[in-house]
């Protein structure tokens, strides 16, 4: 079966298909472009809903329907204990969980709450093949570090990770590098993106990629290394966004502060919803979603460079709210905030950090334990055939790819390198390159799953991109 | 030493197998399916 686009809608849905809920403003990173402007709301210390508020928001959304929730910030584990209970709720009801965070707060225990949920993945924002790259942008030194970490606990336990990589021109060369460090980690799926030109971004910078580049890196790796992890590049700055602003919204945004907007890019509100209820303010956003106010803000955004010098900067100006009949914010602008100082990384050799980097992927990747899926098998040394018990499908393996499976039930990508090169009397560099490539095979066509891992597979990449649920940044 | 290959090495390989539906036998080859 294939996948399917969700289709844009006309008019948005009597109940919503999702709701967007930004838990904080606040966020422990400084990155220069951050969307949602986190690093001045960190400092500015500004007030958001209290845990019972957020309880009651997220109950009235399940009442309402919703089928798929991104929970977010900021950095929502700035939030730990709301942010884990909250998608135990949505999940636990039924609800499809992108749950966005840095990666810094994802110790063993989130991991294994999380791992403990259907239905959730995990965006991870990392930013660059080696700690440089990535600090730099997140203006925080041992970040690369963190979120490295984080991933591979998510990944040691079967949570769905989506990498989530912004691309700058900073990091733009080290794209390929970062694409193949992650599919040697194990990741299921990447998700570049260029730099949303609203929050921080707008304040001034040069954020533009080359996106022919990047579909020639992306192209360049699936020749080498196929198609097996997924990797989703958002299309250019600035023309997505501005014809975003002209769909009819499918789901809803919840600020911090519990005012309710279509998404991340119209920063228009629609009533409160802890003051109005959820349902009211999704009726709003019904009825109000085509303002004129709207249509003219979205239309006066042609090129990315309209997006700093519009009369309304998301995230950066207070919403225009249109359910008072108010032309215009009377808030003050936050265009010339003062801002945190990202803390730039210690000067690194570039060659040797990236070497450091690689060496520290294979460790965590070659590290990890597996064990095999419900399945049957039988036939020859040479030709074993699998029959997998969750879906019925038929494999076909060769030798090696037993040999590796084998070591894979209760071993790691280590010891199966290890088997490869002592029966085939390889090259150690050459049997680890076969051993990663066939337990990325083996996990995909879950044959195998990592240990640590609950009973079902996580939710297969690229099913949690409903309209107006973007996860970003 | 006793189990080190003595022929060419190949790289591991899974494939899968359309079976059409029909008994893993029958779809590969082994008869005609009606």
């Amino acid at each position: 079966m294939g996948r399917r686009s969700p289709r844009a809608l006309t008019a948005p849905p009597a109940r919503p298909i999702g709701a967007k809920l930004e838990l904080t403003y606040a966020c422990n990173l400084r990155c220069g472009f951050c969307y949602t402007d986190s690093p001045r709301r960190t400092l500015e210390r500004t007030p958001e809903l209290g845990d019972e508020q957020w309880r009651e928001v997220v109950r009235q959304s399940l009442e309402l329907g919703i089928v798929e929730a991104v929970v977010t910030g900021g950095e929502p584990f700035l939030r730990p204990e709301l942010t884990l209970e909250l998608v135990e709720t949505l999940a636990g009801a039924g609800v499809g969980v992108t749950l966005n965070t840095n990666g810094w707060f994802v110790d063993e225990e989130v991991a294994a709450r999380l791992a403990a949920l259907r239905g959730v993945t995990a965006h991870v924002s990392l930013d660059g093949a080696r700690p440089g790259l990535h600090d730099a942008s997140r203006g925080v030194p041992g970040s690369w570090r963190r979120a490295v970490e984080g991933i591979d606990r998510l990944l040691d336990v079967g949570v769905g990770v989506c990498v989530v990589h912004v691309v700058t021109p900073d990091n733009a060369e080290a794209v390929p590098e970062l694409l193949e460090q992650m599919w040697v980690l194990g990741v299921p799926w990447v998700r570049v993106t260029p730099v949303v030109p609203t929050g921080a971004a707008a304040r001034g910078g040069d954020w533009q990629v080359e996106h022919g580049a990047l579909v020639a890196a992306i192209e360049e790796f699936q020749g080498r290394r196929g198609t097996a992890m997924r990797i989703t590049l958002q299309a250019g700055t600035g023309g997505s966004v501005s014809l975003q602003g002209r769909e009819a919204p499918g789901s809803f945004l919840v600020r911090p502060n519990g005012d309710v907007r279509p998404d991340s890019t119209r920063p228009f509100s629609f009533g409160n919803a802890v003051r109005d209820g959820v349902e009211t303010c999704w009726q709003a956003l019904r009825e109000g979603w085509d303002d004129e106010r709207i249509n003219r803000w979205a239309g006066s955004l042609k090129r990315p460079e309209d997006f700093a010098r519009s009369e309304l900067i998301a995230y950066v100006d207070e919403e225009v709210s249109v359910v008072d009949g108010s032309s215009g914010s009377t808030a003050p602008s936050a265009r010339s905030a003062k801002l945190p100082e990202p803390t730039p990384p210690k000067p690194a050799d570039p060659e040797l950090e990236l070497a450091g980097a690689r060496a520290k992927v294979r460790e965590l990747a070659g590290a990890r334990r597996y064990r095999l899926a419900p399945l049957r098998a039988s036939g020859s040394p040479d030709q074993r055939f699998v029959r997998l018990a969750t879906d019925g499908r038929y494999l076909r393996l060769n030798e090696s790819g037993s040999v590796v499976m084998d070591v894979l039930d209760g071993g790691t990508l280590d010891e199966a390198a290890v088997a490869l090169a002592d029966r085939y009397d390889l090259d150690p560099e050459h049997a680890r390159e076969d051993a990663i490539a066939a337990t990325r095979d083996l996990v995909r066509r879950h044959v195998v799953l990592a240990a640590a891992a609950g009973d079902f597979f996580p939710v297969e990449p690229g099913t949690s991109d409903l309209p107006g649920l973007e996860p970003s940044g | 030493m006793t189990d080190k290959q003595t022929e060419p090495y190949e790289a591991p390989s899974i494939e899968e197998i359309d079976t059409d539906g029909y008994p893993i036998s029958t779809a590969a080859g082994q008869s005609v399916p009606s």
